[in-house]
């Protein structure tokens, strides 16, 4: 008996334990293949900003800090440490050694600053540099030890970390390159090895990545990614079906369903994103549209009653087949620092919306309603052609107001000519869009909340605001920037999203879940609500089995 | 007869001419012109926005001035750089025009040999395949060519180029076919080739001395025209099964309003079928039998 | 073919009948939403079903058949008559006029004029009703669809004119205005027939082509175009094969148009 127990225990000594042996052992090889939707339009990492050379360039390149897309945290990379000082004016960073090209070049410190005197070069106009350039003063960037940079900036800037997410770290050689991007060296994961225009961009692994696993083993795991140029998406998804691809970022909910149909366990649901589809009306004061029409749109109470009269759970249900919840506020429940939990989805009550309309002066006669003019409340309502989903949404819309005896009109354009209407000629009395929230920081949404700017959604580029929440929405984002303390940012922050709430000059429909399919020949693949959903951590995904299939 | 070409030649420039500069009016003109996605992106300040429209708007003259000034370069070469791709128009012309030269050369061979064999089977045989024939033709004319690329490229089994050839192939097919049909159908009735069977010449000189070659000036016209109706088809075709052509470059040059771009694609597209037409126009009658 | 063409006329009717009467076959109507039963399998209330927003699927069938066998037609009509006008002039003047007119016709035959329909969807006004802008759409389709009509309107005056009685009457001193209407447009009244019976169907197609490429008519109304447009979910199809019905329909109502027409029109 007692020599049983000592071999039992004996047994357990020597045995691997039950969550060592449950961990996969990662193979490396394999070629990792999914689509970008668009063709890529430039392979200077200075200059990117549209999504397929974002792509790229999250896979080829490197920076300074980076957030993890599944914690929403920041975490070293390139910079090795930093530090934040005087108040979010200065951040000095210490830079890892050891760092080469993929061509084994090594990155010193030359390289950083010149990377990052690029980025915030006004001349130069690099899309990363805008979260820069918006404070008065210059902007200094100096080498202050032998791996040390120090980062100096006009005005004290809250969250500043969070700008160098975006903010690439190359070579002057590196850019000089970029025309011909096979033969660009790079610092990420990946380098480009080949190019086709309108076929596809064949990846293979960068020989020199710094990252190594935590067995040693350089990283990433799978040799090579072809990223083929695919704008269909319904054949993206042919092709997965069919197992051409591995993976599909960012899916709509009929696709999504599908592939749950016949692979349950490849369609990964991450939960709400940060994406949501927002309707707004246009309360620009020279809009060509007519004077009775603006009156309505600057109501309040109109608005408000048009929130209350759409079923966002209707929508949720069956545009985005239950892949989507009712939006509560401009920010979504997703992005976990910032989204004011206090407020509460409005509900949804035609009755309600119609006392509140006649109370604010209108009246409802042979279903039809009207204001105190007698004009029959009908408007349109512009949103992108070829988008089922922003159709069905504008149809369902289409309906609800109908209950309440509003006819919408429905007028889909193409993006060029909808962007125009809301930019520049403001003909346009509603406007139904998808918005994403890139940045989760609000600083990031300076150029949305601010009444002077451009991307202002219902009233762009005031010379100053027109209506005292405007004014009080300016005065809270411009205190938050600077800000230092995160509690009470977030007190500030909480009250922008409360006025706009309370005064809805854009209704928050729907948050659209993060949906998207991942082959089951994949190892370490977790989507999340963070672009890039499903490959945020390249570096570490793995085929099982070594090979792909 | 010199003079007869040079005159059609000459026209036939001047109409492609012509024709660039509609599509460069059109452009101009168009709402959407000029405007930029990223003057809608929260990521730029005021400023650059500012920059953005500025840079747009430097860029821009009348259209007659802008059109005189591309083609002065393009007698040089130089076709311009694209708006929306930042590349030299040509450079992009010169990766797609294979591909869709390919899937529109493809689809026509394929859909013409289908078509003619077809419609001489049909003309010599019995009436059973005759009303088959006509009916699989009539089939194929009923459906969109949207459904038609929908299919071949779900279907799986066809990248995008060979799925773009198959479905131009199956949009000429039937235009052949019941053309020339018709046409066969009327000469095959014909005194003289009653004769030729009743002495009996052979299937195969019956055949190209009696029926094809008295067809051939009409086929050869219905070629020109099918030339431009796989040329206009090859746009929608191309986009929904995605093929990397001319077709799918010139719908993303039509949606951001890419001017240069657009404008090269019309002028090489009208070439084309202006080509084909005078081919067309000056071998058809070299042709017909004296 | 003379029975198939009666059979094919008299399916055209009952099919033209059921959509005049969608207000009474399926008194559901188009744009109702029954969100209680989206996607629904047909069913004694609803028989071919309902779309994902829970609209009648028959109901939206027979009115977008309505919209697109009355707008057609028209736009046919259109097509043909400025056809006409370009070709036979073109036949029976000859000379500069033949060749000015030739050379128009190879213009509007090679200009994107998709690129036309995407601007002047862009520049309509905001509040214009969908059948206003549908029938917009077809208009324009009408008055850029005239090239193909007159090339062959051209071809077959061409060679009417040259016919000995043509020849003859001229010898006899009749005017062009007498050779037109008396001798050229009763001899061109098949063609003509012919090429306006062939123009329905392709612009039936037309629409329905613009509808995939989403320059279809605007929510809720319905039109072939965007019923089809329904058709690029393949699996969605292959479940319920009752969503094919739009294609099925319009298999069926292209297959009459083109027996309609003789074959021998088709070498016109």
């Amino acid at each position: 008996m007692k020599i049983r127990w000592a071999c039992f225990a004996l047994g357990l000594l020597v045995a691997p334990s039950p969550r060592a042996a449950r961990l996969p052992e990662p193979a490396p090889g394999g070629e990792l293949r999914f689509c970008l939707h668009a063709e890529p339009k430039n392979f200077n990492p200075l200059m990117v900003s549209e999504e397929p050379d974002e792509m790229i360039q999250y896979l080829t390149g490197a920076v300074l800090i980076r957030i993890n897309r599944q914690t929403q945290i920041f975490e070293p990379e390139l910079a090795e440490s930093w530090q934040v000082v005087d108040g979010g004016r200065k951040i000095e960073f210490t830079l890892r050694e050891e760092v080469r090209f993929s061509d084994g070049v090594p990155l010193t410190p030359a390289d950083v600053l010149f990377s990052l005197r690029s980025v915030v070069d006004p001349a130069l106009h690099s899309p990363a540099g805008e979260p820069f350039r918006g404070g008065k003063g210059s902007i200094t960037v100096s080498q202050t030890g032998s791996h040390r940079i120090l980062m100096s900036l006009p005005s004290p800037t809250a969250g500043v970390e969070r700008l160098f997410d975006q903010v690439p770290i190359t070579s002057a050689r590196a850019i000089e390159k970029s025309e011909r991007p096979d033969d660009m060296p790079v610092l990420g994961p990946y380098r480009i090895a080949s190019y086709r225009s309108g076929s596809a961009l064949l990846l293979t692994r960068n020989p020199f990545y710094w990252k190594k696993d935590q067995a040693g083993r350089r990283l990433p795991y799978i040799d090579s990614v072809r990223l083929s140029i695919q704008q269909n998406r319904d054949l993206e998804l042919a092709r997965f079906l069919r197992g051409d691809i591995h993976l599909i970022d960012g899916m709509d909910a009929e696709s999504f369903d599908r592939v749950a149909e016949k692979r349950p366990n490849e369609a990964r649901d991450a939960g709400r994103s940060l994406e949501s589809e927002q309707l707004w009306f246009n309360q620009v004061a020279r809009a060509p549209i007519p004077e009775y029409r603006k009156e309505w749109f600057r109501s309040r109470q109109f608005r408000r009653a048009i929130a209350q009269a759409i079923n966002r759970a209707d929508l949720a249900r069956l545009v985005y087949r239950s892949h989507a919840a009712p939006a509560i506020g401009p920010v979504s429940p997703a992005n976990l620092s910032w989204f004011n939990a206090r407020l509460r989805v409005p509900t949804f009550d035609p009755d309600a919306s119609l006392m509140s309309l006649k109370a604010a002066g209108f009246s409802l006669a042979g279903g039809t309603l009207r204001d105190r003019q007698g004009h029959a409340v009908e408007f349109s309502v512009i949103t992108n052609a070829g988008n089922k989903s922003r159709e069905r949404l504008a149809s369902m819309i289409q309906q609800d107001l109908a209950r309440i005896g509003i006819r919408l009109n429905v007028v889909t354009l193409d993006f060029g000519s909808l962007i125009e209407r809301i930019t520049r000629t403001f003909d346009y009395e509603s406007c139904l869009l998808g918005m994403v929230n890139v940045d989760l920081d609000p600083s990031g949404e300076m150029n949305v909340w601010l009444s002077s700017a451009s991307s202002h959604p219902w009233n762009p580029a005031q010379a100053s605001p027109e209506t005292p929440w405007e004014a009080e929405i300016d005065r809270l984002m411009r205190a938050q920037a600077v800000e230092t303390a995160f509690t009470r940012r977030r007190a500030l922050f909480d009250r922008v999203q409360e006025i706009i709430v309370e005064e809805a000059p854009v209704l928050v429909l729907v948050d659209k879940n993060s949906l998207s399919a991942v082959s089951a020949s994949l190892g370490n693949v977790a989507p999340v609500v963070l672009h890039p959903q499903t490959f945020w951590n390249i570096d570490r995904i793995y085929f099982r089995g070594g090979t792909g299939r | 007869m010199r003079a007869r070409l040079i005159h059609s030649i000459t026209t036939v420039i001047l109409t492609v001419l012509l024709g660039g500069l509609i599509a460069a009016a059109l452009v101009r003109h168009a709402p959407g012109f000029g405007v930029d996605e990223r003057e809608f992106d929260a990521r730029y300040s005021p400023d650059s926005v500012r920059r953005i429209r500025r840079e747009a708007k430097s860029s821009e003259r009348g259209v007659l001035a802008d059109y005189w000034r591309f083609l002065s370069r393009a007698v040089t070469g130089d076709l311009g750089v694209s708006a929306s791709f930042h590349r030299p128009v040509a450079a992009l012309i010169a990766e797609r025009f294979p591909a869709t030269l390919a899937a529109v050369g493809a689809g026509l061979g394929l859909g013409w040999v289908l078509g003619m064999l077809f419609a001489l089977a049909a003309a010599l045989s019995r009436p059973a395949f005759d009303i088959c024939a006509g009916a699989m033709a009539a089939f194929l004319l009923c459906l969109p060519s949207s459904v038609l690329a929908l299919s071949m490229g779900l279907a799986g089994r066809l990248d995008g180029k060979k799925a773009a050839a198959a479905v131009i192939a199956l949009v000429i097919f039937p235009r052949v076919f019941r053309y020339a049909r018709a046409i066969l159908g009327r000469v095959a009735g014909a005194p003289h080739v009653l004769m030729a069977r009743a002495r009996g010449v052979g299937p195969g000189r019956l055949v190209w001395a009696h029926l094809v070659r008295p067809c051939a000036p009409a086929m050869l016209a219905l070629f020109g025209v099918s030339v431009s109706v796989a040329f206009g088809a090859a746009i929608p075709i191309e986009v929904l099964c995605d093929s990397p052509g001319l077709g799918q470059l010139a719908w993303q040059a039509a949606l951001k309003r890419d001017l240069p771009l657009l404008v090269d694609i019309t002028l090489l597209v009208s070439l084309v079928a202006g080509a084909s037409g005078l081919a067309a126009e000056i071998v058809g009658p070299a042709t017909a039998p004296s | 073919m003379k029975y198939l063409r009666r059979m094919a006329m008299a399916l055209l009717a009952v099919i033209y009948l059921a959509a005049l009467l969608a207000g009474w076959l399926a008194p559901a109507g188009y744009a109702r939403q029954f969100r209680d039963s989206p996607a629904a399998k047909p069913s004694a209330l609803f028989w071919l079903g309902t779309d994902e927003l829970g609209r009648d699927s028959l109901a939206r069938l027979l009115h977008g058949s309505r919209v697109s066998l009355s707008l057609a037609p028209a736009a046919a009509a259109l097509a043909t008559v400025i056809g006409a006008a370009a070709g036979i002039s073109a036949g029976i003047w000859g000379g500069w006029i033949d060749t000015g007119l030739a050379r128009v016709m190879d213009l509007f035959l090679s200009v994107p004029w998709l690129f036309l329909l995407l601007s002047v969807r862009a520049v309509l006004p905001l509040n214009v009703r969908p059948l206003e802008s549908l029938g917009i759409t077809f208009l324009l389709l009408g008055l850029l669809g005239w090239a193909g009509p007159a090339r062959v309107l051209r071809s077959a005056a061409r060679e009417i004119t040259g016919e000995d009685f043509m020849i003859q009457a001229r010898a006899r001193g009749c005017s062009r205005v007498h050779l037109l209407t008396h001798h050229l447009l009763p001899n061109l009244a098949p063609v003509l027939a012919a090429q306006f019976w062939m123009s329905i169907p392709i612009f039936i197609l037309s629409e329905a082509n613009l509808g995939f490429l989403g320059l279809g008519v605007s929510q809720p109304l319905p039109s072939w175009g965007n019923l089809l447009a329904g058709l690029q979910n393949v699996d969605a199809v292959v479940s319920c094969p009752w969503r094919l019905a739009p294609l099925a329909l319009l298999l069926v109502v292209m297959a009459c148009f083109h027996l309609i027409v003789p074959m021998e029109d088709f070498s016109k």
